[in-house]
């Protein structure tokens, strides 16, 4: 579609007064997802500092009430629209984040010809080739920019595709709802953890592992992190003397953060995500964080997470696991996350105001460019 | 808070210094007092907050209510107690874990932490055959993890009393040990201290090492060694025996059926 230097120049204008749309395009999903709840918070920042951005479902009126308190923002919702509806009319100055695992969502508004800056938005580097076909990347879909959750999920997507623009951002666990009990007594012993990603089949095959191998264990209870509500999630992982971490393909890993802020011990796998923080507690080292076990090893997990316990319930657990697991956490505030997405977003702004400048200037008067 | 260990030892054994003495030198946080009651002779030198009571008696009830009598008459000041059995070993925490437990929470009559049973004999030497007080922190047992109920006691017919922490003057309240009891008088003890009213938690940490052994007799070898009518007899005995306060001027005893 051709545009005059006229048109250019209203797309420049809107860019430059932040007249613009935000679009992050978000699932249908009726269970929890982290994914989900993460989109909800970046349109909440952005609203609140001066965006204008949108959740986009598909089916009209769809709202993941699971999410709770993170539906709103104040007095008011978070603000949502649907792809189902039509009512949605993009302009050249807007932007539409759309999911990693999304490519024909990718390939479709290419083929529609949308005007606007696309880039994916990859919170989970697994889910990225699971969904493209083979020899297929995403400058095949004529996109090369990506919003990331973490810099280890970077530097995979930086392999796999040399010519992504990447930016990086982090994400937040809520100091106000992950906290430790008011005494450290009051810790019990089990294991609070959320199912592997494969319905729970891996992570129950660990759990078994461990009674067999550690029989005078059987005591030691394993309480699943699902179906509850967020008081109950958090309370969960605040009385658990124990959190272990069965996700071996993750983007950063909330989960063991949230244990990290409540002064719950972690052990488990990394995920290729996790090792932007996780680091593993060695007899040689003073910077461990968590008992960290080989990504996927059933038997080392299980190895790890008994001598985790172990080492708990001789009381031995060294001062500066506490001190450097707070270190880990530190990073992950909610003013970090602002931080980022408010950097991330403006740059954004200013490399397409920059973009269209050069488009402008490329063109004399009265001609048009092919958007 | 002041706490004593008592030693009660009935035979001579190199076992008291090589284990429970040893276990004590090594205490990260060390107790205010021990009493060793019983077979205190075999001892040469020991340390200044050491008591020794030389006995004559042999069992284990009532060389610990000796002790008891004792710490009430001489030291005062001692407010907390916990049994150590001269072969079994205390973690080198388990002081230092009972005062910050303890201090925690003032309202508890007894803290039992978790003891590991590690085998002695054969295959089974040096690796941990079992625990103690842990069922109170599986799901199930009790109402509330970590407490000891009426329900849990039900459930789970075996407190281990050697490494529990009980304040003096509990133990002296609701009637020391039954002497009449010649087994289980353990699990008799702390169902009258439950029905009694008294607050029963558990400490989620290892502050015991019960060593197993069925070559040599131990506690857990005269428990395995009874049969099953006579374990039945005791445990049912046990339940009708905490209703008594003061220990009842009877004798008790198992007689084969039949």
């Amino acid at each position: 579609m051709a545009v005059s230097k006229d048109e250019l120049q209203q797309v420049y204008d809107n860019l430059e007064n932040s007249n613009y749309n935000i679009y992050f395009i978000c699932p249908d999903f009726e269970k929890p997802s982290g994914g989900v709840g993460l989109i909800y918070d970046h349109v909440r920042v952005l609203n609140q500092n001066g965006f204008k951005a949108f959740v986009l479902h598909e089916k009209e009126g769809f709202k993941p009430s699971w999410l709770e308190h993170r539906l709103k923002m104040g007095d008011q919702d978070v603000p949502v629209r649907y792809l189902k509806s039509g009512a949605l009319e993009l302009s050249a100055e807007d932007f539409i984040f759309i999911p990693e695992g999304f490519p024909h969502v990718m390939q479709d508004l290419r083929k529609q010809g949308t005007p606007c800056k696309l880039v994916v938005f990859c919170q989970n580097w697994y889910y990225v080739l699971n969904a493209l076909p083979p020899g297929v990347l995403w400058n095949n879909l004529q996109i090369d920019e990506c919003l990331s959750v973490s810099n280890s999920q970077s530097v995979y997507l930086k392999t796999i595709m040399p010519f992504l623009k990447i930016k990086n951002v982090v994400g937040s666990v809520d100091p106000t709802i992950f906290y430790p009990p008011t005494s450290i007594e009051k810790k019990q012993p089990y294991v609070a953890y959320v199912p592997s990603r494969d319905g729970g089949v891996k992570s129950m095959n660990v759990i078994k592992t461990f009674y067999a191998l550690f029989p005078a264990m059987r005591w030691i209870q394993f309480k699943p992190l699902v179906d509850l509500d967020f008081a109950t999630y958090s309370e969960t992982i605040r009385n658990a003397a124990f959190y272990c971490h069965f996700d071996e393909f993750s983007s950063w890993g909330t989960a063991p953060i949230e244990a990290f802020m409540s002064k719950t011990l972690v052990a488990g796998w990394d995920g290729v995500g996790g090792r932007e923080y996780m680091k593993p507690i060695r007899h040689d080292t003073t910077d461990g964080n968590m008992w960290l076990a080989i990504n996927g090893d059933i038997q080392h997990l299980v190895q790890v997470l008994v001598t985790m316990i172990e080492t708990w319930l001789s009381d031995s657990v060294p001062d500066y696991v506490y001190t450097n697991m707070d270190i880990a956490a530190q990073n992950y505030t909610l003013e970090a996350e602002k931080d980022s997405v408010l950097m991330a977003h403006n740059e954004y702004r200013e490399e397409r105001m920059k973009e269209i400048q050069e488009m402008i200037n490329s063109l004399p008067t009265e001609e048009k460019v092919e958007n | 808070m002041k706490l004593a260990y008592i030693i009660p030892i009935h035979i001579e054994s190199e076992l008291l210094k090589t284990r429970a003495l040893a276990s004590l030198a090594k205490q990260r946080v060390q107790p205010d007092l021990v009493v060793i009651v019983g077979k205190t002779g075999q001892l040469t030198a020991v340390p200044e907050n050491y008591k020794l009571i030389e006995s004559d008696e042999t069992a284990y009830c009532s060389l610990v209510n000796t002790a008891v009598n004792t710490l009430n008459s001489e030291y005062p000041d001692i407010d907390w107690i916990s049994i150590l059995e001269y072969d079994d070993e205390l973690t080198e925490s388990s002081t230092a874990v009972f005062k910050r437990y303890q201090e925690s929470d003032d309202s508890v009559d007894m803290w039992a932490g978790i003891a590991f049973i590690v085998g002695e004999d054969d295959q089974e030497k040096d690796v941990i055959v079992g625990s103690g007080n842990e069922a109170i922190w599986a799901p199930g047992i009790s109402e509330e993890p970590g407490v000891f109920d009426y329900n849990m006691l039900i459930r789970a017919n075996y407190v281990y009393l050697n490494g529990t922490f009980i304040r003096k003057s509990t133990f002296i309240e609701i009637g020391m040990l039954k002497t009449k009891m010649k087994t289980f008088f353990d699990y008799e003890f702390a169902l009258r201290l439950v029905y009694q009213g008294k607050i029963c938690r558990g400490i989620p940490k290892v502050t015991h090492l019960h060593f197993s052994s069925f070559a040599r007799p131990t506690y857990i070898s005269q428990i395995a060694n009874l049969s099953q009518d006579e374990r039945t007899f005791w445990i049912m005995t046990a339940k009708k025996e905490y209703f008594y306060e003061s220990d009842a001027k009877r004798t008790l005893e198992y007689t084969k059926k039949g």
